[in-house]
């Protein structure tokens, strides 16, 4: 459906992108993941055709973006980082401009208008000045606009960003929605959010895809060893005196003590499930583990791996 | 092409342009025509309000213009055009076409003036229609420098001073031919000048050193030759150059009722070169 080969863009000397391949099947969600500045705007403004690769190529079902723009546009509806608006026209207006740029039919016209703003809850607007929307508002007439002309594939760039806790799943929700029918790419820096609605995950980091998998495999794929969270009934001298005489242990880390219960994040020595060594090592010493928790790898320290945060953790 | 145009008629009449534009002219023409040919009783409309409206294009192309591109860049509205099923010179020209027509409405006007006019005299029509004809092509070229300028900026008004600076300058250049020096090498120093622009133009459309040196050189060596077998070809060049610029000084020729061909090639070659221009400089950014 969508293949992206090579693609690089340099601002004179500064290199934004440096060569990314990947492709989306038809039908699917990708995610695009990465910090500020990796890149993720600039390769979706090459997709659409708003800006120029310095080399590479991106084919939309089959049609070239610099071979045959008008098709390949045609072919996407895309809603970039601050969402394209006439602020002097209403949201009638507005749709109406962008169905004429899209070359939907006069008939049809009223009815796609109709339909798009269904989809995205601002029928009751529709009437109003797009300066006088909220940002959410605002931002479902922008998503609106990318529908028009039912096109197959769908871009959207950082979608949720500046949305209410309610809209942000009412966006999600319709963005699952828009699956079913369409090929759908969206940005984020939100990991939740890409776990959430995302069948594929494409990590980019300065200029260059690091990862692309399905979120599930890119949690095991980098899930390297067992990491516990353990709660001992004891006192942090014994814990310690247990766990440094063992194999199976690799490092552990002490991390706060109360009420004679100590907790402790272990790491194994090997890829094995250490969790039943680990119960009778402490209970030949007579000591209770009242909480034994294996802790998986999210996506978030996966993204922290990869695009080496894993020092300096933002919370984005 | 036409939902372009649709849109930037509907911006200008939502917002102040269009309506300040049309009320500037009529008020303009308006003070010429109740003047000197109603109150002095000349008829001969084209050369009275004609010829002193000129000036005018220094306040109405900043106007007209301005918010066509860099308006666009501003608000990132851009993106929308961009990434839509339009080719860029569709989106140059359907923008072009709507201030156009917005000279056509205010020559609509003096029409009307026209004909009152012919009710108090024989009003020489022919004149009327090549000054109507020679002020619309004179704005059309000027409109088309003043879209090309706003393509450059993301701030109106940054473009407003450029094309404001344009038509001035246009304006007085009839006058400033007068005081250019007459010396042949000055004449070559500034064609050798426009052949290293043109070579460093198309050294930077291509990113080819070798191409960009083949052109300035080529324009060298056009530049040079002529002067070198024939100095007196030099001689007073750049007055002649600046005079065959200016696009002000063909426009009497219309007001007389002289229907010159070359000058409406003239005209509408000098639109289509900065259109063009307009549209590889958007095609650049991308």
């Amino acid at each position: 459906m969508i293949e992206v080969k090579d693609l690089a863009k340099d601002y004179g000397e500064h290199h934004a992108l440096k060569g990314i391949s990947f492709s989306v099947d038809s039908g699917r969600i990708a995610g695009l993941l990465g910090p500020n500045g990796a890149g993720k705007s600039t390769t979706m403004n090459i997709m659409t055709g708003c800006l120029t690769p310095t080399s590479g190529q991106v084919i939309i079902d089959g049609c070239d973006m610099d071979q045959d723009p008008v098709r390949a546009k045609e072919k996407i509806g895309y809603l970039p980082e601050l969402p394209p608006l006439y602020e002097d026209m209403t949201v009638r207006e507005y749709l109406g401009f962008v169905c004429d740029l899209k070359k939907v039919k006069g008939k049809e016209k009223k009815t796609v208008v109709e339909e798009v703003m269904e989809a995205v809850k601002v029928t009751e607007l529709s009437g109003r000045l797009i300066r006088n929307l909220s940002k959410g508002y605002k931002q479902r007439v922008g998503l609106a606009q990318a529908l028009i002309g039912n096109p197959p594939v769908i871009i959207l760039d950082e979608p949720t960003v500046g949305l209410d806790p309610n809209q942000i799943i009412e966006m999600r929700e319709l963005i699952r929605s828009l699956g079913n029918k369409h090929t759908v790419i969206l940005s984020s820096h939100i990991l939740s959010e890409v776990n959430a609605v995302c069948d594929q995950v494409l990590i980019i980091d300065d200029g260059r895809l690091v990862a692309e998998d399905t979120p599930e495999h890119l949690s095991d794929h980098y899930a390297e060893r067992d990491r516990l969270l353990l709660e001992v009934r004891g006192s942090s001298e014994e814990v310690s005196r247990i766990l440094e005489g063992s194999p199976l242990v690799e490092s552990f880390e002490l991390f706060g003590e109360a009420e004679g219960i100590v907790n402790v994040k272990v790491e194994s020595a090997s890829d094995k499930d250490i969790r039943d060594e680990l119960f009778f090592l402490f209970a030949d010493k007579r000591l209770a583990i009242v909480k034994l928790e294996r802790e998986s790898v999210s996506l978030e320290d996966v993204f922290l791996k990869l695009t080496g945060q894993d020092e300096e953790k933002e919370d984005e | 092409m036409g939902a372009i145009y649709m849109k930037e008629m509907r911006s200008a009449f939502h917002s102040l342009a269009a309506y300040l534009y049309l009320a500037l002219y009529t008020a303009a023409s308006g003070i010429y025509f109740s003047i000197i040919c109603l109150s002095y009783g000349y008829t001969d409309y084209s050369r009275y309000v004609f010829g002193n409206i000129t000036i005018l294009y220094i306040v109405i192309v900043p106007i007209l213009t301005m918010r066509l591109f860099a308006e666009e860049r501003k608000q990132r509205t851009e993106q929308l055009l961009y990434s839509a099923p339009i080719r860029m010179r569709d989106i140059v020209l359907g923008k072009y076409l709507s201030v156009l027509t917005l000279l056509a409405l205010s020559i609509l006007v003096s029409l009307a003036e026209a004909a009152v006019l012919s009710s108090f005299g024989p009003v020489n029509w022919k004149t009327v229609f090549t000054g109507c004809l020679g002020y619309f092509l004179l704005g059309a070229c000027l409109l088309a420098v003043g879209e090309f300028l706003s393509s450059l900026t993301d701030n109106q008004m940054v473009a407003a001073a450029m094309s404001f600076g344009f038509v001035l300058l246009c304006m007085l250049l009839p006058n400033i031919v007068d005081f250019v020096p007459s010396r042949p090498r000055y004449t070559f120093l500034v064609c050798a000048l426009a052949a290293l622009c043109l070579g460093f133009f198309v050294y930077d459309r291509t990113r080819d050193k070798k191409t960009g040196a083949a052109f300035g050189l080529a324009g060298l060596c056009l530049a040079l030759i002529p002067g070198l077998i024939n100095k007196e070809l030099y001689q007073d060049g750049l007055a002649r150059i600046l005079t065959w610029i200016s696009v002000t000084d063909r426009f009497e020729d219309f007001v007389s009722g002289i229907l010159n061909g070359s000058s409406i090639v003239y005209y509408i070659s000098f639109a289509v070169l900065f259109l063009f221009l307009t549209v590889q400089h958007l095609e650049r950014r991308r």
